[in-house]
């Protein structure tokens, strides 16, 4: 009896622990949503020509921001009147011949810069007064982030250290931080730095580090946490009565400072902050409330509060997609900017880990429970099943709504038609590609041949440098996929010879692909390369191969039109299709209305918005668009414009050989002979994320040798044909 | 027994049960009969279809498999489970230290699935422990979970995990019965197998039944483990019931999933109609 | 002989110990290893090689590192303990105030259509949740309760797996007992609270510990019902970690076990008790 006695006292105590650190969390307290009263933003463009802006700062009580690469100021006036801009005389003094300049921090007294140099790639860091006076710092780390505080201190974050720089130059490190540095921001007495372990507070009055607010600290982490591997960009400043304003890609939040919740005040999907061409550099608070946001883009907004401004919106669009794409994230920033009155209600099924199957299960319940969505993006859904289910609306009843005056590419868009009914569009396509040297190339007409192709050159050539790129085993399945799917389901039913061939070809592939026992790494950063971006590797190596999609005109197409223009003379050369078939295409964004949602109307009128011209010519890395007005556009889009594009250099591995690349827009002719070529593709690439992941998981034990290739066969023709009897 | 002869017996005999019938009105029976429903009318768009689900299910191969998987796991776990627990059970009250094994047996139940899958992986994966062992005493490597072997893996993973609670059920059963008769028979000259078998067995018959059902409840709960395993689409010889009602659900097969679940409920029910007539005579 | 019979049974016990309890012992030392000793038992599955999965039994390192990484940096994991607790506990006690009552009138009455309800509470309570989860999904969302903790808790407190355990505890007990009692004036709901539960504790208990290891270890309703993580339950946070954090997983595996056995540490002594009590009344 006493030991039960202890043990129950022994549990009890540990209940009461934990609902002691659980309770506090619970009682976040919800803001109260007013139904009137919120922030409008109005957009200021202020030039094309920017690369960069640096940090919003009050300078002669004038906000301004600064372009360093071209030493541009640029000064935003209170009274809603034009940005002024000017170039900065003290910044172009020291503007270096060849090579470049980052302003790292400016304040009222002056400016950190980094200069690096053309010649010698050399960086030093400089303080430069509004005289014009240069003070060389002693620093020898990568400086990524540095910001003055309002009493004029400079504070930078270097060498995995934040540091204090004083007036005459020498560096004292305050506090050690992580190796990725997300964001520093001095807000009034504190920096507050954000790195990969969470969020660190400096008291700079009291010169010691101090503790992070919980609310702030876990709103911060979850949020980077929600970025995963994408690139976050978020930026906070100092607001009236005590609080932070935090600005990202959701939105603008406000925290009052020793309060338990960050609550939202602007919702990113509706403004400029969630549109995903835009990358968000800083944001300040002004003294009448109002925010100004600035972004790299050379875009500035001002967020003004209306008290009247309707919070309810009567209309509301449910858009669902599978996983997140920048298309449609594009395309619903577009429209919510654009429509102010309909609130757009925005889900990922697979975010934040949850698996497809988690995610479809969810979908199922929402949709037969009543809680439709109204439009869906069908990428990687199984569009057939749902069409013979009834679920999709017929879209080609209000075809004249989309499809104005026959401006879209019919054999594109409607790629899944079903007699006269099309019950999804897709908004975007992309091409596969091999690339060669041209000799090979003629010979590469299937997967197999590659596969031959890289083991016997391997054995005959038996150098360090890797015979084709890809990121990963997962990846070269997923893209080998798209060349042989045909082949493997042409039939109707999955050849499993053919199926068996497939995964040896993987199986060779990523065996002979590199030395044994290198490994070169590739830089990779996560996400998956482009189809030129490996098509590089075939320039600067003789017998290399490059499998992938073509996505867009900018650094992909107009470069592999530029391939004549190498110097020196090089074989590399392309062709489009999947070496079986010439004329295979990968739709993308493909948007669908459901039956059951509640919203048709709204969800019609934004399939039209997104097959119009304007919208087609956005999010242009993500895909062809295809609308023939935007087509047309890109076509002659940079025609004369030959700034944007300088020379490129590549260099061999063993660095015995370079090429110089000078990089063109595509001309006349090849945009008519690209225009009529895509306008025959005609065999869509499409397969559910089911089918997927059972062929890669099979792939990627085969290629493991955790089983043969056989058995890898046999298991994915079973578990595929059980999925089809079910 | 006591019969409902007053009223005010019959009274609280309603008071007693309410609650829990109110409740599982609400939250079970009904949603039930819904499913019941649904099985008449296409999945999403809800038409009228009458018994045309139950035909497309009764040729389905997939259904086939499923059904043919998930009876056989029943038949050889169930009988298993039963017999090893009571032999163990049997030798449990002839010694002392009850207790320690009792403990021991019970751990495998509060071990978390995802846990125990992680365990399985690590044991029986084809890089796992066992074939490590296999391999570096000469043996070839099996494929635990990727072949015929996953079934036995599946019932192992099931006789593991419930040994513990099934053996206790029986000692508690075996304890119950009366130390007087026991030592009348032996008195009488009975021997041990005769005690085992006139009198501890026949005793056992409500506890029998309680084994069976709950063993049978949790011949179910094996497919989390099966799924955190082997996937939605594991090797055949494990591709249980829920399997498929899992990935019907997962597209939309809701009218197919009803009608399943409409036959297997029938069943299940004549099973245990079946069940409780042979078994529970005492009441 | 029979000294030679004990110790042969012993001896049985003690090997199918060590079977049943490898696993169990594999769960417990991982957490106490050093990453790099994890990363040899564990790196073999997640990635490519012919490598095998290698166990270090006697840690080289021993580390309560992982312990500390899971319970003073991983703050979510404090608040999906206490979302655990509050939902079974919550869930246990109403299921015994519901289940209680109802037990006792299977046990104890007769009444029309009694063997009807009663097997359909049995099958109800063999039903697989798939079949059940899209039209409990209307009832609750009906309800105004999905995504909140009640959505879990409501359907539980009326499972009817607890009605079928305890009602084996009250069948056992003797009609004379309760039928003296009501000749001394008793009412019903007296004899069920002075007789029936005194008497049928061993089935009240097993019926808790079974429930409360069931509903620890609960998947599926959570995830089809809550879509705030904040209100997940434990068992809801294992799956999240994959194999990358595995070491994590297990280190929480092993937190999550040990109310689990508290719950039938305290479980077994009152169980001992009960069986005495019920062997002595004889």
């Amino acid at each position: 009896m006493k030991r039960t006695l202890k043990a129950a006292a022994l549990f009890s105590a540990l209940m009461t622990f934990s609902s002691l650190s659980g309770c506090s969390d619970e009682e976040q307290q919800q803001a109260v949503k007013l139904s009137k009263g919120g922030y409008v933003e109005s957009v200021m463009e202020v030039g094309s020509d920017v690369f960069s802006l640096s940090e919003l700062e009050l300078i002669d009580n004038k906000l301004t921001t600064f372009d360093s690469m071209f030493c541009n100021e640029y000064v935003i006036p209170n009274d809603g009147s034009d940005v002024e801009t000017s170039v900065n005389q003290t910044m172009k003094k020291i503007e270096p011949s060849d090579g470049y300049m980052t302003l790292l921090a400016s304040s009222e007294n002056g400016y950190f810069i980094s200069r690096t140099s053309g010649a010698s790639f050399e960086t030093e860091y400089l303080l430069l007064s509004s005289e014009g006076e240069e003070k060389k710092l002693d620093i020898d780390d990568f400086i990524a982030h540095a910001e003055y505080s309002e009493s004029g201190r400079l504070f930078m974050v270097g060498g995995e250290n934040l540091c204090e720089v004083a007036e005459n130059g020498s560096v004292k490190p305050l506090m050690t931080v992580g190796e990725n540095v997300i964001n520093m921001d001095v807000i009034g007495d504190n920096v507050i730095v954000i790195d990969e372990k969470g969020v660190h507070f400096y008291d700079i009055k009291n010169d010691k580090e101090a503790e992070a607010p919980k609310a702030l600290s876990d709103f911060l982490a979850e949020y980077v946490n929600k970025a995963g591997s994408e690139e976050v960009r978020i930026d906070m400043c100092k607001a009236p009565n005590d609080s932070i304003c935090i600005a990202c890609s959701d939105g603008i939040y406000k925290y009052i400072l020793n309060g338990n919740n960050v609550e939202q005040i602007v919702d990113g999907v509706s403004c400029s902050l969630g549109n995903p061409s835009l990358k968000l550099s800083s944001i300040y608070c002004c003294d009448d409330e109002s925010m100004v946001v600035a972004f790299d883009e050379g875009t500035i907004s001002r967020f003004s509060y209306d008290p009247e401004m309707e919070n309810d919106k009567a209309v509301v669009l449910k858009v669902y997609a599978l996983e997140k794409d920048e298309v449609l994230s594009q395309l619903i920033n577009g429209y919510a900017s654009q429509n102010r009155d309909v609130k757009i209600d925005f889900q990922i099924g697979m975010k934040d880990g949850t698996t497809y199957e988690d995610a479809m299960k969810d979908f199922t319940t929402q949709v037969l429970s009543g809680n439709a969505p109204d439009l869906i993006m069908l990428d990687g859904m199984d569009i057939d099943n749902y069409i013979d289910k009834n679920m999709l609306c017929d879209l080609s009843s209000f075809e004249s709504e989309w499809n104005k005056d026959g401006k879209l590419l019919d054999n594109i868009v409607k790629w899944n038609k079903k007699g006269d009914k099309v019950y999804n569009v897709a908004c975007k396509f992309t091409i596969p590609a091999i690339g060669a040297d041209s000799d090979d190339l003629k010979k590469l007409n299937s997967l197999e041949n590659i596969a031959g192709f890289i083991k016997d050159n391997r054995k005959q050539y038996d150098d360090r440098f890797p015979l084709m790129y890809f990121e990963k085993p997962e990846q070269l399945v997923k893209t080998a996929l798209i060349y042989e799917s045909g082949d493997i389901f042409g039939s109707g039913k999955i050849d499993s010879d053919k199926l068996e061939k497939f995964f040896g070809s993987c199986y060779d592939i990523n065996k002979y692909n590199e030395k044994e026992g290198e490994y070169v790494s590739y830089g990779y950063d996560g996400n998956e390369m482009s189809f030129v971006d490996r098509l590089f590797n075939v320039i600067r190596e003789d017998h290399t191969v490059a499998v992938g999609t073509v996505n867009t005109f900018n650094y992909d197409l107009n470069i592999l039109e530029s391939l004549n223009g190498l110097t020196p003379e090089n074989n590399a050369d392309y062709k489009f299709g999947t070496g079986r078939n010439g004329k295979v295409f990968v739709p993308k964004c493909n948007l669908g209305i459901i039956e059951a949602g509640k919203n048709h109307e709204e969800a019609e009128k934004f399939i039209a918005y997104a097959l119009g011209a304007e919208p087609q010519k956005l999010a242009e890395e993500s895909g062809f668009s295809v609308n023939t007005d935007a087509l047309s556009w890109f076509y002659k889009k940079n025609e004369n414009d030959i700034n944007n594009f300088y020379g490129y250099d590549l260099t061999s591995l063993d660095e015995s050989k370079t090429f110089v690349f000078d990089i063109k827009w595509i001309t006349n002719k090849q945009a008519k002979e690209f225009d009529e070529f895509i306008r025959t593709l005609d065999t869509p690439f499409a397969v559910d994320k089911a089918t997927e992941q059972i062929i890669v998981n099979n792939g990627i034990e085969c290629m493991n040798d955790s089983v043969s290739i056989s058995v890898a066969a046999s298991k994915t023709v079973s578990q595929l044909e059980l999925k089809m009897k079910e | 027994m006591t019969k409902c002869k007053t009223k005010k017996q019959n009274v609280y005999c309603l008071l007693f049960l309410l609650p829990s019938l109110l409740g599982v009105m609400i939250f079970i029976f009904i949603p039930f009969l819904d499913s019941v429903r649904k099985s008449f009318f296409t999945a999403v768009s809800e038409k009228f279809i009458g018994a045309k689900n139950y035909e497309v299910i009764m040729k389905n191969d997939a259904f086939a498999l499923a059904v043919k998987n998930t009876a056989l796991f029943t038949a050889v776990c169930i009988p298993a489970l039963i017999i090893i627990s009571f032999f163990l059970s049997y030798l449990i009250t002839k010694i002392k230290c009850i207790r320690l094994i009792k403990s021991v047996l019970l751990f495998p139940l509060a071990i978390p699935t995802a846990a125990m899958v992680l365990i399985w992986q690590i044991l029986f994966s084809d890089n796992g422990y066992i074939n490590n062992i296999l391999v570096s005493t000469g043996h070839g490597s099996v494929s635990f979970l990727s072949s015929k072997t996953a079934f036995w893996v599946l019932v192992g993973s099931y006789i593991w995990k419930n040994l513990g609670y099934t053996v206790i059920l029986w000692v508690t059963g075996i304890m119950k019965i009366s130390g007087s008769v026991i030592e009348a028979a032996k008195v009488d000259g009975a021997g041990e197998a005769d005690i085992l078998f006139r009198i501890i067995i026949p005793n056992l018959k409500p506890t029998l039944y309680t084994i069976t059902i709950i063993s049978f409840l949790n011949s179910f709960k094996v497919f989390r483990e099966a799924f955190l395993v082997a996937g939605a689409y594991p090797h055949d010889s494990i591709y249980l019931l829920q399997h498929l009602f899992n990935n019907w659900f997962i597209n939309m097969d809701l009218d197919k999933m009803a009608a399943a679940a409409v036959l297997v409920f029938s069943v299940i029910f004549a099973a245990i109609v079946l069940l409780q007539r042979m078994w529970n005579k005492e009441e | 002989m029979k000294k030679i019979r004990s110790a042969s049974i012993y001896f049985l016990f003690a090997v199918i110990g060590a079977v049943i309890l490898f696993p169990v012992l594999i769960a417990v030392i991982l957490p106490i290893q050093d990453s790099d000793e994890l990363e040899r038992t564990f790196a073999p599955l997640a990635e490519t090689g012919s490598r095998y999965v290698s166990i270090d039994y006697i840690p080289q390192y021993p580390t309560l590192k992982n312990f500390s990484k899971l319970l003073l940096y991983t703050p979510e994991f404090y608040k999906v303990f206490w979302n655990s607790i509050l939902i079974v506990g919550s869930i246990l006690l109403f299921q015994l105030l519901v289940a209680v009552p109802s037990a006792w009138a299977f046990a104890k009455f007769r009444f029309k259509g009694k063997e009807l309800l009663f097997n359909l509470y049995v099958i109800f309570m063999l039903m697989p949740f798939q079949i059940m989860m899209l039209s409990q999904y209307i009832v609750l969302d009906g309800m105004h309760l999905m995504n909140t903790r009640l959505s879990i808790i409501l359907p539980a407190i009326f499972s009817t797996f607890p009605v079928f355990l305890i009602y084996r505890g009250f069948a056992d007990i003797p009609d004379d007992v309760a039928d003296s009692a009501r000749i001394d004036g008793a009412n019903e709901l007296q004899v069920l609270l002075h007789i029936g539960i005194p008497l049928g504790k061993s089935g009240i208990l097993s019926c808790l510990v079974l429930s409360f290891l069931d509903l620890w270890n609960m998947v599926e309703q959570p995830l089809a019902f809550i879509k705030d993580k904040k209100l997940f339950p434990l068992s809801l946070y294992l799956p999240m970690l994959d194999i990358k954090n595995a070491d994590i997983m297990l280190t929480a595996a092993i937190v999550t076990l040990i109310p689990a056995v508290f719950v039938f540490i305290i479980g077994q002594d009152f169980l001992e008790q009960g069986i005495i009590a019920t062997a002595l009344k004889e």
